[in-house]
């Protein structure tokens, strides 16, 4: 039974990959950019998920980190020339180092100082990116068409960029999933539960805490390298504190605690407002409220977490064998997974 | 082993069949288009990117709405004659950006490819349009009288062949502005607070252009503010110590405006005040900060009439919008600067397609770009459209008002 699902698993993994890998050569290039950006706001909200739904800790400040990503690759490469992988390299370093240093003091206010303390970071962000204008170009923003396909692919630009940024995103996306079902991942849960029992069995709350907090702004620098090579362009605007409210709030929809979950919110980010926009776009922000109260009611895991109870249920159906195997809850996949520490 | 090799051979077996599909790839090119794209014989199809969702959906709702009036009144009179003689109506598809410059892009290509229009004419804001820019320019596609007061847009034809802006930009502003020091005609002291940026600094930057030559000086010590302040009492209280003729308060937030004139009246300070357009309201600002009755001498600019100041209220053109807002665009809030503004613009747009030779985009953008009127609807007396000025906004002018006995007016200098 458990074989014939990781099979199933295996199956519609390599159907998906495939259906993405040939969708782009057929598609406009809108709809190229739209995708990309898809994968790109799944990777900012997938570290959100790392910091707020693996460690129980609320973060209001992924924007300026996405922000700093995009600065970091438009100023490397268009300023100084830098190399494409270096420029990535920075947008990860440079949020993760920041984050490490917000992190250390913040980590130590107990309950939801940390929300407090990451609610100054898009606020602060945004004045300096205006202000040192003849770095960051100011208010007017900074163009940065890093993007190019290589004459040899014989892939169009918008082709090239879809395949760059959908290879990149997935690869951070099985990361966070590796990190998430190990000893991180389990480190964190057990913090998220009970601080006292993770510090009874050895796990520094503190360390951990800032530890997924530094790997939020990592993916979050990345989330703002792969947007400026989608778009072309950074402003202050992209660093306001009204996206990071945007991302922790589809970060809810999509699932809390979940990789799937990030991916969703991804999605919807970016096509609820095309969405609304075809009837009443004046009314985004009150669908936007309203889909999150009906998600909190009716799905409080978020739409992943619903999923993978309709596919259990389903699976249950499908053997025949009564009711579907419980998945286990957050508690208990911590204990599991914490027991083998605990023994040495 | 017998299973890893299968699964081995399975990877490859994958990975050969996606490079054949990648290898015979490259999409089909279009051909070469025929006809213009947006363009039939009945029909002009634009486009249009603002926001009309989030923190600054009003400005956008109304920056369409004015839009939307100009162009449905000019349908209900028959439409627009191009150079072929042929009378066609114009279809306005407009999409929300939420102020995202990133949406506003994503929006520019679904104009351009899913609704095949001639143009995008007329989006709202700086940064939203700074990044649009550089796609018009790959696509050939122009982008035509963007709503913003940054240089950027206009001040290079050559670099940026596809787009122009339209109003006056923030460092023409601070230049018209300047007149009101210069005209007192005598050696006075300018004490200014502007906004920590770059918007800030253009501002500035017009002002000492606009004084240059004459009696007026500057006081070294510029004080400044963040827009996300929340005071900006020990800056003024700093201004007011050096007793300045004039001061400069080239605030563009609102609520703060309203906190320095406040905090100068209670200082007992009286300089001449120089506003800037974003913050000179009546009931917005001077009502709410007692400044209409304190200060002797208050100055602002504009280059728009105001539909709500009585001495336009039998003006043809004011009567005329007043009334095609209420039909077509009803949703829309007509006392927002933007739908006078998206009004004005379209009026210009339209302009552009009378005088266009042929029928194909590069047609469209030098008739954008040679556009020279003085009868804009909307436009204050001896303001001008002229968008052949290289290097400058194609409204580049803004007149100096005088605010007395509980309203602006033009002021008779300059």
């Amino acid at each position: 039974m458990r074989r014939h699902r990781r099979w199933f698993t295996g199956a519609v993994l390599a159907g998906g990959i495939i259906v993405l890998a040939v969708f782009p050569l057929n598609s406009t290039p809108y709809t190229n950019y739209q995708i990309a950006l898809v994968a790109t706001y799944a990777v900012a909200i997938l570290g959100l998920n790392l910091v707020s739904g693996y460690a129980g800790q609320i973060s209001l400040g992924q924007s300026a980190f996405f922000g700093l990503g995009g600065y970091c690759s438009a100023i490397a490469t268009v300023k100084a020339g830098w190399p494409l992988p270096a420029s990535f390299l920075l947008a990860c370093a440079l949020p993760a180092a920041v984050g490490l240093v917000v992190a250390i003091p913040a980590v130590r206010l107990r309950g939801h100082g940390l929300a407090i303390f990451t609610l100054a970071l898009p606020l602060i962000g945004v004045a300096l990116a205006k202000r040192y204008a003849d770095l960051t170009g100011g208010s007017e923003g900074l163009g940065a068409r890093i993007s190019q396909a290589p004459a040899w692919t014989g892939l169009d630009r918008d082709q090239w960029t879809y395949y760059v940024v959908l290879a990149i995103a997935g690869a951070l996306f099985l990361l966070a999933r590796n990190m998430v079902t190990g000893r991180l991942g389990r480190a964190l849960s057990t913090i998220r539960e009970n601080e006292v029992v993770a510090v009874s069995m050895g796990i520094s709350p503190q360390k951990y805490k800032a530890l997924a907090f530094a790997m939020a702004a990592t993916f979050g620098g990345a989330a703002g390298w792969l947007y400026v090579y989608t778009i072309g362009f950074i402003s202050p605007v992209e660093m306001e504190f009204l996206l990071s409210i945007n991302l922790l709030a589809m970060m809810v929809v999509g699932g809390m605690g979940s990789v799937l979950g990030s991916l969703l919110g991804g999605v919807l980010y970016v096509y609820i407002p095309i969405a609304v926009g075809t009837v009443d776009p004046v009314r985004t922000t009150l669908l936007y409220g309203a889909i999150l109260v009906l998600v909190l009611f009716f799905a409080p895991g978020g739409i992943a977490r619903a999923l993978h109870r309709a596919g259990d249920w389903l699976g249950g159906a499908r053997a025949g064998s009564g009711p579907g195997p419980q998945r286990p809850s957050a508690a208990t996949t911590a204990e599991q997974g914490v027991s083998p520490m605990t023994k040495t | 082993m017998v299973r890893q090799r299968n699964s081995y051979r399975a990877i490859v077996a994958v990975t050969a069949m996606l490079g054949l599909v990648l290898a015979g790839c490259g999409r089909d090119g279009d051909g070469g288009p025929q006809e213009t794209p947006g363009i039939t014989d009945t029909t002009i199809k634009i486009g249009i990117s603002v926001p009309l969702s989030g923190a600054v959906s009003d400005a956008g709702t109304a920056q369409l709405g004015g839009a939307k009036a100009y162009y449905e009144a000019i349908n209900a009179a028959g439409g627009v004659t191009l150079s072929d003689g042929k009378a066609r109506q114009i279809e306005l598809v407009s999409y929300d950006d939420g102020y995202e410059p990133g949406r506003s892009v994503q929006n520019f290509r679904r104009l351009v490819e899913q609704d095949g229009v001639l143009a995008v004419v007329g989006g709202l804001g700086t940064a939203q349009n700074a990044a649009v820019l550089p796609v018009a320019k790959e696509l050939s596609v122009p982008q035509a009288y963007v709503a913003s007061g940054a240089g950027l847009f206009s001040v290079n034809p050559t670099e940026n062949p596809w787009t122009i802006g339209w109003q006056p930009t923030y460092e023409a502003e601070g230049e018209a502005l300047a007149q009101a020091a210069v005209a007192l005609d005598r050696p006075v002291t300018v004490a200014v607070i502007r906004q920590n940026d770059d918007l800030g600094n253009a501002f500035l930057n017009g002002f000492m252009r606009g004084i240059e030559g004459s009696e007026v000086t500057i006081l070294d010590d510029v004080q400044t503010y963040e827009a996300a302040d929340t005071t900006v009492d020990s800056q003024i209280t700093n201004l007011a110590a050096t007793n300045a003729d004039v001061l400069l308060s080239a605030i563009a937030v609102v609520r703060l405006q309203v906190n320095a004139l406040t905090k100068a009246r209670e200082l007992g300070w009286n300089p001449t005040v120089l506003l800037p357009g974003f913050t000179q309201g009546f009931s917005t600002v001077l009502q709410p900060s007692g400044a209409d009755t304190y200060f002797d001498e208050i100055y602002s600019t504009g280059f728009v009439k105001i539909p709500s100041d009585p001495q336009w209220a039998s003006d043809p053109a004011v009567v005329d919008f007043l009334d095609r807002m209420e039909q077509y665009s009803p949703e829309a809030n007509a006392n927002l600067p933007n739908a006078i503004w998206g009004y004005a613009t379209a009026a210009t747009f339209v302009r552009a397609l009378e005088t266009m030779d042929g029928l194909t985009r590069q047609d469209l953008m030098d008739a954008v770009r040679s556009v020279q009127a003085d009868d804009i609807p909307m436009l204050l007396p001896g303001v001008a459209v002229d968008a052949s000025a290289a290097g400058a906004a194609p409204v580049n002018l803004t007149r100096l008002f005088r605010f007395a006995d509980g309203r602006y007016s033009l002021a008779e200098t300059g």
